[in-house]
């Protein structure tokens, strides 16, 4: 029998005793705490099986050093903004989606989380002295789909609505935004509060986002949202191939634009912005990739190597990408709509 | 294929007898029992016996991913009152001549009693071992001779998902060290351990049992056995081998008929092609009709 999320909690001995960390450790009465002297220690092991922690992750509570922010990557989507930042005071993701960067990237599927949020927003306004901060806060995790247990969300949303010219994106697959509410109700900017849900059919949800919450779930969660004047953004990013990936992205399409019967209508006319892109992932990562799911559909497409960026072959994605688009263009404005492309 | 470790034959020996083990002959320095899917040898005691076993086991049977590791023995307890017998799985082992720390990732659910230990090259005496137990990195440690050693062993050939520790007390830290009666209370020391393992043999064949089980779960793809044959007929370079085993393989996981197609292309005398040219059209055409 699998042990079970969180059965076990891996603590830097020098955060051991504070006050958050044992507030955060309080909310897990069963798990089994490891004193550790460094994150890395249990991280950056060697060959670990990135897909059975994946079903039965450990948790790592760190502090972290170094560089806070990052500048955003050349294949992130930067959305048009000019100081274009990224950051991750949590490292992996609940979630276990098949096609998801982090099993290329991280050596293990162990969850990390870095208790000194308050170090990363002293970095950030010292930045934000220099110019404003657009600042992605949910990319190498679900910052939602783990707020309950961490709160790291609402101090964000705190932090926000204490600084001028600072905006952050929260990429989501989570349908459930009760943890945030009111923090949210209590915002005085909620303009500069981005969700990003990353939505998919529920035929791609159901075979490769596993954990995640369903198409209707996120689509609730994103009206509930609007009704809180919460820009969201929708990302149909990234788009997965199926045999028959036309029907079932039509329909998806179908679901969000014209409304259904039984899934949560949003309004279309308070979408903040779209973006839209087919799978696509560096060589190293699915190099990785295929080591750790050697019988995932996903990680043994034979997709095509262009300049080290794997890609679906260009007749698919182009395909894709150009149904997406022609379904957004007959909703949205053009500088609402984002395709990607390398920068 | 589980394989077992244990650095004594008293500590074997309950678990030789419980899994029906067959001595196995091979040309190895350290005495192995087996079966069709355990592999259990005994190391010897301390760092260097213990390290030299696991290297020469696990590199004598080729282990793979789908292999694990499990270390069984005593350990003592300074601190325990009353603890002798008890069995722990260990969820972190510290070296300590160096000061090292490793942590095995704990998977399953075992139901046993978890805790820590440290392993030392000599026989830990009560009050020396009691002078760790006030560390804040350490709680109340058991401590053995093999562990933390094995693992950095192991570690060459497995991941820390495939090791395991398993640990029985069977003293409280006896002092050999000031005994004038070493030999005999080592034999009486024995004794005790083999009966004390002895009552955990069922917890033993349990865990070893959701050990097997969580292994079978990793098993590797089979290879294509026909892919040399089929990049023969379509004359493949290097690269375009790679391309063809990448489009079986992606076929046979999402179900898609690629036989069907490539028998067509036999029957029509499309293949084997007659020139790498060709062969290179053809697979591009294969891997349309394929992804369509």
């Amino acid at each position: 029998m699998k042990a079970g999320f969180f059965s076990h909690i891996y603590v830097e001995k020098d955060i051991l005793e504070a006050p958050k960390t044992q507030e955060l450790i309080s909310r897990l009465p069963n798990s089994e705490i490891i004193e550790i002297n460094h994150y890395k220690d249990v991280f950056c092991r060697s060959r670990q099986d990135f897909a059975k922690q994946k079903k039965s992750p450990a948790l790592i509570l760190a502090h972290k050093k170094g560089e806070l922010i990052y500048e955003g990557a050349k294949v992130c989507q930067s959305f048009g903004n000019a100081h274009f930042y990224y950051t991750s005071c949590i490292m992996n993701c609940v979630y276990n989606c098949e096609y998801c960067y982090l099993s290329g990237m991280y050596p293990s599927g162990n969850i990390v989380i870095f208790m000194n949020l308050e170090d990363y927003f002293e970095e950030i306004s010292r930045t934000l002295l220099k110019n404003p901060m657009y600042i992605c806060v949910s990319y190498d995790t679900d910052l939602l789909a783990l707020n309950h247990l961490t709160g790291v969300l609402n101090r964000w949303i705190e932090f926000v609505d204490t600084k001028e010219n600072l905006s952050i994106e929260i990429r989501t697959k989570c349908g459930n935004i009760s943890s945030v509410k009111e923090s949210l109700k209590c915002c005085k900017h909620p303009e500069r509060i981005i969700f990003a849900f990353t939505v998919s059919p529920e035929a791609v949800i159901e075979r490769y986002e596993k954990g995640t919450a369903s198409l209707t779930a996120r689509l609730k969660a994103l009206a509930e949202l609007q009704e809180l004047k919460i820009p969201c953004r929708i990302a149909f990013d990234p788009m997965i191939y199926l045999p028959d990936w036309k029907p079932v992205y039509e329909e998806m399409a179908d679901i969000i634009f014209k409304g259904r019967d039984n899934y949560p209508k949003i309004d279309c006319n308070k979408i903040f912005d779209v973006s839209i892109g087919s799978f696509r992932i560096s060589d190293t990562y699915l190099k990785n990739m295929r080591r750790n799911l050697p019988s995932s559909a996903i990680t043994q497409f034979p997709y095509d190597n262009d300049g080290g960026v794997y890609h679906y072959p260009d007749e698919i994605m182009k395909e894709m990408e150009a149904y997406m688009l022609g379904r957004c263009r007959k909703i949205l404005p053009e500088d609402k709509i984002f395709l990607w492309k390398e920068q | 294929m589980v394989f077992i470790a244990t650095a004594l034959q008293c500590e074997a020996a309950p678990i030789i007898r419980a899994c029906s083990l067959k001595k196995l002959n091979n040309d190895l320095s350290w005495s192995c029992y087996g079966n069709d899917s355990l592999c259990l040898f005994i190391t010897g005691v301390g760092p260097v016996a213990a390290s030299a076993a696991v290297s020469a086991v696990l590199s004598k049977y080729e282990c793979s991913k789908d292999d694990c590791l499990i270390n069984i023995g005593s350990c003592c307890e300074p601190e325990g009152s009353g603890d002798i017998g008890s069995i722990y799985l260990i969820n972190k082992l510290t070296d300590r001549t160096t000061g090292r720390s490793f942590y095995p990732d704990m998977l399953l659910r075992s139901g046993l009693a978890e805790r820590e230990i440290i392993s030392s090259p000599n026989p830990v005496g009560r009050t020396e071992a009691k002078s760790f137990t006030g560390e804040a990195v350490h709680k109340n440690p058991l401590f053995d001779m093999e562990a933390a050693f094995i693992y950095q062993a192991a570690k060459y050939y497995l991941g820390p998902s495939q090791i395991s520790f398993l640990k029985i007390v069977s003293d409280n830290g006896i002092a050999l060290d000031d005994s004038p009666n070493e030999r005999q209370n080592l034999a009486l020391l024995a004794k005790r351990t083999e009966e004390l393992i002895e009552e955990k043999t069922e917890q033993i064949k349990l865990y070893i049992s959701s050990i097997s089980e969580a292994a079978d779960d990793n098993k590797s793809l089979p290879g294509y056995e026909k892919t040399d044959e089929l990049a023969a007929d379509f004359k493949c370079s290097k690269v375009m081998k790679d391309s063809l085993l990448q489009l079986q393989k992606y076929a046979e996981i999402a179900g898609v008929d690629y036989r069907t197609v490539l028998a067509k292309f036999y029957s029509e005398e499309r293949l084997p092609v007659k020139s790498k040219k060709d062969g290179l059209k053809l697979l591009a055409e294969l891997k349309s009709r394929l992804l369509k």
